[in-house]
């Protein structure tokens, strides 16, 4: 069956290698309302992207035992996404984004640790981002007569002011919903955790990236920058809308470092940090310079990599051992060593360290931010950035170092080789991208293009040009291989008799001997500093559920008020539904 | 002041002492000679404050007899340390921790016990659980007497033991070595059996035949 | 180039070393000690290198102090040492300081990685330690750096330093971001109030507990050759850079003993108590000066 689905998968990228390039089609269902596809280079970037990634993760699904539903729900789900970022109008765009709503929900559900409840935040706020979708499609349509985009982007500067921030505002919260921002991100977080693991991967790595996508598509395609750029105004050397926005990115970012450190199961540190990886990608989104847009292009296509890969080695973790919290893992180094290498180079990337991939997008979003002289901003990205040094190496530390926690981790065996194959594609993409970071302007250029923005200088394919300075990938990863090499012969040649493979309980441990019961794993007690910060305490005590429970509680009082019509005393049910026609009947006289 | 002469042989009849008097040159080329001039001039210490002799240390390290200016220097783990200081009379209990940090330590490594205790007892010399002579259990390089030894007499023992370094004599971890049945056995004597976690006596009592 | 390259990394060698057997001799003579000789470190580096055996708990163990090392170097390389020659220049142009400010904290992690795999969990707090305060310590020298790149519109050094040549030095014309770049210097070089990562009366040597003979060795080398690293850098940003060896030893040597001269007279903050300062009074100083740049510079 996997083998089937693989091929199945394959079939739409074929699609899009042989037939794409300039794909426009449209199928006239009434004389007003017309699905189409119409292809754009973003949307063929953002196609790729999540069709690479659905087929890794089939690859990965081998060795698990998947139905036939499952398989069927997430082609589906691939195909939904390709309708979204190909739609050429919302009505295509919207069905898309219905069914992928859909299809991701079922998918969740087949889940074996979900809840309901956590399934229900999950829709509810799906439908909340539909309906804020629907809401603005159809006030653009009232506006622009049609749903297609290329309309609705040239009548765009004809509609009044209002118009235009309502429009502005309903699309940004139906695609920042998606995305996780902070104060809509109540759902991520259950859902990333408690979704099969694999598919938390597509959820973190593809799903959240639509809504990326859907903002390139309002701010860049159908406002268009220098359209945003008039209405807001400029402050400092960038738009007061970029400043704005670059605040809510940077202050999510910091806020889910902040969380996502304190985590004790894996996948949820993985999902904060998710909505923190997003959130420099909507800090830089709205600058409406090249650097700003080329910044969160090529962080999206990192995080994307990043994050397939660390939810595949945590997925083939948790199937081997049967445990997903820090507190219960530990030492599985030389046990799966093949697997800590690969979460290795994705928490490298992740961190933002040169040699890697990881470093090349980070620089392209300071690069954005400078570009704006945006620098408390710039500041509040560098700073989130070092708070996720320590989640990295909780990652790395709380399953494949330290000590094992219980017996049966002694014992593991490597993973199964279908969830290694993909890993080691994406860890040899970021090697890749680590080297060659000026490859990917080639595919950034077009885009901007089509925003109408300058375009970036390209080199060659291993310098990353920059108006503020430039690096040389190319350069950096061989230095380091050289260097690294160099000293590892000066090191091995010196004499002194390295005891290799000492037991793991021969520490320095003040004299004594621990025992196989001594409690020697740190996982449980990382992060547990920072509740004794006073800022970082305010951050981490305060939470967006009390908030969202008390929505939620108003909510079925004001039901079951509205309930009571039904099930009391059947003469007042008939009094009210008779008012409520009497006043129907007067309004509809007046 | 006085030397240790490694005389553990009169404690043990029936083994067969194998001990060599200290005094043996055993440096050869220039680059030993360099290294064992650079070990001199340097030397972590790790201070185990056994006794009453611990409060002698402080004056040593800090300002008033400043030991750095030789030097000898205090580190935290025995993984850096090159000497490990014995303050005094050692219980059995504390015996099996300092056994323990003296095998964690990288020889070169060497021991400087302080006060009489560690010779013969001292004023423990019935006590039930103190041992008498500390040399039939680890081989000490340099014993400083007195009870207890002013920092003056602890900085002369340092120095002897930077002279005997620099030239090349043979120190305690050398004998530990060869030694080490004579060692091995005395410790076991007074902590039975089972001295130190299985994976550290693996290799001792695997070449020794038996099993743990 | 190579050769050059190696000179680069004996003089840091041996430049660092010298530094840090200062510090340790300065140290002493202000608590009122004779203290040891300037050659100390070295003298201890070499006796650890001449260990006869070293532990390890497995290759990523071995490996750790290697990445550390690389870290040191490719930071020293990428640092312009000298103003106005081209001594190396080709190398320097490769990188930018956003690069320099990642690759300084590449190799305390990578090292973190052989802490975490030698299995002591108190080198595991150390290293957490070091990372939470890490949070705070980077966060004044990020704002210092942002300063300078939007002040001198370029996050090349060698730019910088070539701008300061017309502006005059930059500790004159940004003064706030100096005094904040510098209280975070203090917290790289572990001097005190911020040493708590390694405190010996509680976490034995933190991170280095278990790292003995030639890996402590490759450790403190490498600590070496990258303060000298730190130190140019800083020189560079706020000074003008150097144009011959005497004034680059003259003015990181002002600048290191200015921050033995903090360090000596405090005591050891808490890590909550290190960040919680870091993200007031320095940040405040920081962000003063980033201000002044921003929006009247």
């Amino acid at each position: 069956m996997n083998s089937i689905f693989l091929l199945l998968n394959l079939l739409p990228i074929l699609f899009l290698y042989q037939f794409g390039g300039d794909l426009h089609v449209s199928l006239s269902l009434t004389k007003e309302f017309t699905l189409s596809l119409s292809q754009t280079p973003l949307g063929t970037f953002f196609a790729y992207l999540s069709l690479i990634s659905f087929l890794l993760v089939t690859i990965a699904q081998k060795s698990k035992k998947t139905s036939f539903s499952y398989y069927a729900l997430q082609f589906l789900l691939s195909i939904a996404m390709l309708a979204i970022v190909l739609a050429g109008d919302f009505i295509t765009f919207f069905i898309g984004w219905e069914i992928m709503t859909w299809s991701s929900y079922f998918l969740i559900s087949k889940s074996s640790d979900i809840d309901t409840k956590s399934l229900q935040k999950y829709i509810l706020f799906s439908l909340a981002s539909a309906f804020s979708l629907i809401a603005g499609m159809v006030i653009a349509y009232s506006f622009a007569n049609s749903f297609d985009f290329n309309v609705i982007q040239n009548s765009f500067h004809t509609m009044p002011f209002n118009i235009k921030v309502a429009l502005i505002v309903l699309f940004s919260l139906s695609f920042f919903t998606k995305a996780g921002v902070i104060g809509l991100h109540y759902w991520v977080v259950d859902t990333y955790s408690k979704a099969p693991d694999l598919f938390s991967s597509i959820l973190s790595a593809v799903m959240s990236k639509m809504g990326i996508y859907g903002l390139f598509l309002v701010y860049g395609h159908l406002v268009g920058y220098a359209e945003l750029k008039d209405m807001f105004g400029v402050i400092l050397n960038g738009t007061d809308f970029g400043y704005v926005l670059g605040w809510i990115g940077v202050i999510t970012s910091i806020i889910a470092t902040f969380k996502a450190i304190t985590q004790d199961e894996v996948k949820r540190l993985l999902a904060y940090s998710s909505i923190a990886q997003l959130g420099y990608i909507i800090a830089v989104i709205g600058m409406g310079t090249s650097f700003g847009v080329a910044g969160a292009m090529y962080h999206t296509l990192i995080h994307t990599i990043i994050k397939l890969l660390l939810f595949i080695n945590v997925a083939a973790i948790v199937a081997q051992t049967g445990k997903n919290k820090f507190s219960e893992l530990g030492g599985l180094i030389y046990r799966t060593p093949v697997s800590f290498v690969m979460l290795l180079i994705g928490i490298i990337a992740l961190a933002g360290m040169p040699p890697l991939g990881g470093f090349a997008s980070k620089f392209m979003l300071y690069n954005a931010a400078i570009d704006s002289k945006f620098a408390l901003i710039l500041v509040g990205m560098l700073f989130s950035g070092a708070a996720s040094f320590l989640y990295c190496y909780k990652l790395v530390y709380g399953i494949y170092l330290g000590h094992p926690t219980s017996k049966d981790l002694e014992t593991q065996k490597e993973v199964p080789i279908s969830y290694l194959i993909p890993q080691v594609i994406l860890a040899l993409l970021l090697v890749a991208t680590g080297a060659f970071p000026g490859a990917f302007i080639k595919v950034i250029n077009p885009i901007l293009i089509e925003f109408s923005l300058n375009t970036i200088p390209y080199t060659s394919m291993g310098v990353m040009q920059s108006a503020v300075g430039n690096f040389n990938g190319l350069f950096i990863i061989s230095a380091f291989v050289v260097i690294f090499v160099f000293i590892l012969l000066l090191i091995w040649r010196i004499k002194s008799k390295a005891k290799n493979n000492l037991n793991r309980f021969d520490i320095s441990y003040c004299g004594e001997v621990p025992s196989k019961n001594t409690q020697l794993h740190y996982g449980y007690g990382f992060g547990t500093d920072l509740y004794r910060i006073k800022f970082v305490n305010a951050i981490l005590k305060r939470s967006s559920s009390p908030f969202y429970e008390a929505l939620a509680t108003q909510t079925k009082k004001t039901a079951g008020l509205l309930s009571r019509m039904y099930y009391g005393n059947i003469h007042n049910t008939m009094i009210i539904i008779l008012l409520f026609f009497s006043a129907l009947y007067f309004i509809g006289v007046n | 002041m006085m030397e240790s002469g490694f005389h553990g042989c009169d404690l043990d009849d029936s083994l067969k002492c194998k001990l060599e008097e200290s005094g043996t040159q055993n440096t050869h080329s220039v680059m030993e000679k360099a290294a064992a001039w650079f070990r001199s001039r340097s030397i972590f210490v790790v201070a185990y404050g056994t006794g009453c002799g611990a409060i002698e240390m402080p004056p040593t390290f800090t300002s008033r007899y400043d030991a750095e200016r030789m030097g000898v220097v205090g580190v935290a783990t025995p993984r850096q340390a090159d000497l490990i200081i014995l303050s005094g009379y050692l219980a059995y209990k504390t015996l099996r921790r300092v056994i323990r940090t003296y095998e964690q330590m990288q020889k070169p490594k060497y021991i400087i016990t302080l006060g009489s205790c560690p010779i013969n007892g001292g004023m423990y010399w019935d006590s039930y659980n103190t041992i008498k002579k500390l040399d039939d259990y680890l081989p000490v390089d340099v014993s400083v007497v007195g009870c207890m030894p002013r920092p003056e007499a602890v900085i002369d023992g340092f120095s002897l033991l930077q002279k005997r370094i620099k030239n090349g004599e043979k120190a305690g971890w050398e004998k530990y070595d060869e030694n080490l049945d004579f060692y091995k056995k005395n410790q076991k004597r007074v902590l039975g059996n089972h001295v130190d976690p299985s994976y550290e006596t693996d290799w001792y009592n695997l070449e020794n035949g038996s099993e743990v | 180039m190579i050769f050059q390259i190696i000179l680069l990394i004996m003089l840091a060698y041996v430049v660092g070393f010298i530094y840090m057997g200062l510090y340790r001799n300065i140290t002493a003579r202000i608590q009122g000690r004779y203290g040891p000789t300037v050659y100390q470190t070295f003298y201890d580096s070499i006796k650890l290198f001449s260990k006869k055996n070293s532990v390890s708990y497995g290759w990523m163990f071995y490996l750790g102090p290697v990445i550390m090392a690389t870290g040191a170097v490719l930071t020293l390389i990428l640092v312009p040492v000298f103003s106005d020659s081209d001594f190396l220049r080709s190398v320097t142009t490769q990188g930018n300081l956003f690069l320099l400010l990642y690759l300084m904290v590449l190799g305390p992690l990578g090292n973190a990685l052989a802490v975490g795999t030698g299995g002591n969990p108190f080198g595991v707090m150390g290293v957490v330690r070091g990372l939470t305060r890490l949070i705070g310590l980077e966060l004044p020298f990020y704002i210092a750096v942002v300063g300078l790149i939007i002040a001198s519109n370029s996050s090349d050094i060698v730019h910088i330093i070539d701008l300061q040549k017309t502006t005059g030095l930059n500790i004159l014309v940004h003064p706030f971001l100096f005094i904040a770049a510098m209280i975070s210097m203090v917290g790289f070089f572990g001097a005190s109030p911020f040493d708590i990562p390694g405190a010996p009366q509680e976490v034995y040597s933190g991170p280095r507990t278990e790292f003995s003979g030639k890996f402590l060795a490759l450790l403190m080398s490498q600590g070496s050759i990258f303060a000298f690293a730190k130190l140019v850098l800083i020189i560079d940003l706020f000074l003008g850079g150097a144009d011959s060896l005497w004034m680059l030893v003259i003015k990181t040597f002002a600048i290191f003993i200015t921050i033995i001269f903090i360090g000596i007279v405090y005591g050891r903050y808490k890590v909550e108590q290190a960040v919680d300062f870091l993200m007031k009074i320095p940040t405040l100083i920081g962000v003063i000066g980033l201000v002044r740049i921003i929006w009247f510079g």
